[in-house]
């Protein structure tokens, strides 16, 4: 797919080279990795590009590339930088690069059956460049698409540009981030690892045993399957409060044999 | 009452004044002391712990010297530490007692994961508590105040704090119940009552009442205890907590008990164990307590304490030597005056006080003299002396049977001690003006009720029989023949179909009564009849009556126990 991604995309600069060969020169070339299905939609000079390169490997323009770029046409997403993360935090001052972004440009990460992540504190560096950051915690592992949506439909997206990584933590341990939150204005993803699919009960504990929030989950679904397993959680316990200041323990539990498989604490700072 | 009623309804009504983003967590909330745990958390009425100054202040009015401590890992992860001592005080117009100490809840190794892995931080939860307890005519009462540390230290740095006040208070029902109230954070939040974080949020710190409830039983050796929780948040379900404590020996407590916790949204049960182990001055308590159904993590307490009021062994001095002497009464005595002087002599100079029943008597030239009431029947007067600390170095029980004095019952009086054993048992009674009238006829009515009287008491199956044919009236006089009709009859005696013989030489085969006569003669319940006649016109006395129906198995059984002094005095 990488191979026929990477040749639609030759031919359609070549294409573009062929109606405007004044306006082209230089070389592309492949270094592996994702590359995605961008295209160029070259039609007037608006900018003017060296080099353009993706880090972690993909799509470099080499230097003594002359193209031209035409706006109000296709975004298009280049690269991304860092090109993958852990998923057991967000990961921030991530820079995309691709050509045509603007004031209202998005980006998001988008992988089959799992819900986007979209890009936060987003900023505009230049039309061609976006820095934001992405909540991956919790994040299914494997490669997500990095999408760059300039508000108009007008979508650029690098197939496969950004890679989950897991962290590999003690598996007696359930983490959550962020760590410290604020239950007031954000959630907290609760994330342990299982050695085999099992349906299992979560508990969160007050420090004084009180047993606040409890919720179990099937065996081989998120929750309950082998590998990593993240869950969300707003504070809220089934007493009907916004928890306090403070600690909670968590607690992850076969619920079959009732063995504690994973153990956590949370911290709250309302700041 | 209605103050204290009120009190409580106070302390509900603090959270109206309450936080801003909700409740601090209070690490009082729950029962602290592996003795508490062992007893299901029930402790709030229970006077003798060593760790009051941490439960009910109002306990640490009249202890002497107490250091506590207690740790845990609350669920595998909160480090519980308690560490305080109370000692007596003495000044002006304080006179109780003074505690000071820490309740520590720390969590350590928080994580918080980044891209570049993990790092770490600390949260500590540390309450200063100072308290102050002190006898209040009959009841005793304590105040604690206590100062809020919470917050997290390392790679997050934030703190707040605040302080509030607990009042305790303990009342005894008798000598062997206590009821215990704890009103926890009573300072409503415009007072200052509350945590304050760094960046100006409060939180508030909840309100609750811990009502309690404890009795010994069995020499004391039984401890009996229940508390009940009330939260002043309403989304807090009211709580029980349940335990007893065996003393089998004076060194050992072994306990039990059912805790309930809060559950998501209610509460559910869970039952805790534990022991104490004494050494002289030195307490080991140890309590296992479990926590939810399904939770495999079990959290274990430990305390150590040092009570000077505990397991204090005779000092030398005194070993072997006699300390106290009774003068008057001696030991099983049966007596008729409803009160009675106690007469003795303190022998040691180590006693410096003597109480009987609990009360402080003077001491006049190391001698006493005290008069004590006496119910009707079985009495305990309980004689101690106290060392200066209060500590009871010898003790002398006196098992005193009080009985009925009627003036026309001489002693030597034929019938006198079924009389006076059934007129103790409440069967049969005196008149208002002091006398029996034991050759006083009886009629009817007055016989039925001597036979309810007998079967209410005894729980005697057999029916009270109704009056025989000859009485025309229940109001009349009955003769000796019906009289004896009726009582062998209620004491389950048979009529045969015939007769052998006469059973008395002027009963005729025929008589009406001969038959059931012949039976109670058999039976020994006309063994105080002398005479070969048994003259059956005769009138019946209520004398007669007492001497017969004391003849009855169940009835005699009953005055057995009453004049047994090895038996229910304890």
């Amino acid at each position: 797919m990488r191979s026929a991604g990477l040749a639609l995309l030759i031919i359609s600069l070549l294409s573009f080279g062929g109606a405007l060969a004044d306006s082209i020169s230089g070389g592309i070339s492949y270094s592996g990795g994702a590359v995605g299905n961008s295209s160029f939609n070259i039609a007037s000079v608006e900018e003017f590009y060296e080099a353009v390169s993706l880090a972690g490997g993909g799509l470099s323009l080499q230097p003594g590339f002359r193209g031209t770029i035409w706006p109000g046409l296709a975004t298009i997403v280049i690269g991304i930088d860092p090109a993958s993360g852990y998923n057991i935090a967000p990961i921030n001052r991530v820079k995309v690069t691709g050509a045509n972004f603007t004031n209202n440009t998005t980006v998001r990460l988008t992988r089959t059956g799992q819900n986007n992540i979209q890009g936060n504190s987003l900023t505009l560096v230049s039309s061609t460049e976006i820095t934001g950051n992405f909540n991956i915690a919790g994040a299914q592992v494997g490669y997500w698409n990095v999408v760059v949506d300039d508000g108009s439909n007008n979508l650029g997206s690098l197939t496969n540009g950004f890679e989950v990584k897991t962290y590999p933590y003690d598996i007696a341990w359930a983490i959550n981030s962020p760590n410290p939150f604020d239950p007031a204005r954000e959630s907290t993803t609760i994330m342990y690892k299982l050695k085999k699919d099992s349906e299992v009960t979560i508990l969160i504990f007050s420090i004084t045993a009180d047993l606040l929030w409890k919720q179990s989950y099937p065996a081989g679904f998120n929750g309950g399957r082998e590998g990593d397993n993240s869950l969300l959680w707003a504070g809220y316990t089934n007493f009907g409060e916004l928890i306090s200041n403070g600690v909670y323990l968590v607690h992850v539990l076969e619920k079959a044999s009732g063995k504690t498989l994973a153990r956590g604490k949370i911290a709250v700072i309302r700041r | 009452m209605k103050k204290l009623i009120l009190l409580m309804l106070l302390v509900l009504a603090l959270p109206a004044y309450a936080s801003e983003i909700g409740y601090t967590e209070d690490p009082y909330k729950i029962s602290l002391g592996a003795r508490a745990m062992g007893m299901g958390g029930a402790i709030a009425a229970i006077a003798d712990g060593s760790s009051n100054m941490f439960n009910n202040p109002a306990g640490i009015s009249s202890q002497n010297t107490q250091v506590s401590s207690m740790y845990t890992s609350l669920l595998g992860d909160v480090a519980y530490t308690i560490l305080g001592a109370n000692w007596p005080v003495k000044y002006g117009p304080l006179n109780g007692g003074v505690g000071l100490g820490v309740a520590a809840s720390n969590v350590n190794q928080l994580v918080t994961p980044s891209q570049a892995g993990f790092s770490y931080f600390d949260y500590h939860n540390n309450v200063y508590a100072l308290s102050y307890g002190q006898k209040v005519r009959q009841f005793e009462a304590g105040l604690r105040l206590k100062v809020y540390d919470e917050g997290f230290t390392g790679g997050q740095n934030y703190v707040g704090s605040g302080y509030d006040v607990d009042l305790g208070l303990l009342l005894p029902v008798d000598k062997k119940t206590s009821l215990g109230l704890l009103f926890q954070n009573i300072l409503p939040a415009n007072l200052g009552a509350q945590v304050r974080w760094p960046n100006g949020d409060t939180e508030g710190i909840p309100a609750m009442i811990k009502a309690g409830l404890s009795t010994r039983h069995f020499r004391d050796d039984l401890l009996l205890a229940a508390d009940y929780d009330l939260s002043a948040d309403r989304r807090y379900p009211g709580r029980m907590h349940a335990g007893l404590e065996w003393s089998p020996l004076s060194a050992l407590g072994l306990r039990t008990g059912i805790d309930q916790l809060y559950d998501t949204g209610g509460v559910s049960n869970s039952w805790t164990l534990g022991v104490g182990l004494s050494l002289a001055y030195f307490t080991f308590d140890y309590a296992y307590h479990p926590y939810f159904a399904g939770l495999d993590t079990v959290t274990h307490y430990f305390s150590l304490s040092y009570n000077m009021d505990r397991m204090a062994p005779p000092k030398p001095a005194l070993a072997g030597k006699k300390i106290l002497e009774i003068i008057s009464p001696a030991d099983r005595m049966i007596i008729y005056q409803d009160r009675l002087r106690i007469t003795g002599s303190v022998l040691a100079c180590e006693v410096k006080k003597v109480t009987i029943n609990g009360i402080e008597v003077p001491l006049t030239n190391g001698q006493f003299n005290f008069e004590v009431p006496l119910k009707l029947g079985k009495n305990l007067v309980k004689v101690a002396g106290l060392d200066p600390k209060a500590k009871v170095v010898k003790r002398v029980n006196l098992r005193l049977l009080r009985l009925p004095y009627f003036p026309d019952v001489p002693a030597g009086y034929w019938a006198q001690d079924p009389i006076e054993e059934l007129a103790a048992l409440g069967i049969i009674n005196g008149y208002p003006n002091g006398t029996f009238l034991p050759e006083g006829f009886l009629i009817g009515t007055e016989m039925n009720k001597l036979l309810i009287n007998a079967k209410n008491l005894t729980g005697a199956p057999g029916a009270v029989p109704s009056y025989p044919e000859p009485i025309l009236t229940p109001w009349g006089k009955l003769t000796r023949a019906e009289a004896v009709d009726m009582i062998a009859r209620y004491a389950g005696l048979v009529e045969p179909m015939s007769i052998a013989e006469r059973p008395f030489a002027d009963i005729p085969m025929r008589h009406w009564a001969a038959r059931i006569i012949s039976q109670a003669k058999q039976a020994g319940l006309l063994d105080y009849l002398t005479s070969a006649n048994f003259e059956p016109e005769q009138n019946f006395t209520r004398a007669e009556a007492a001497w017969m129906l004391a003849r009855i198995n169940e009835v005699r059984a009953k005055a057995g126990e009453l004049m047994d002094f090895e038996k229910g005095y304890y």
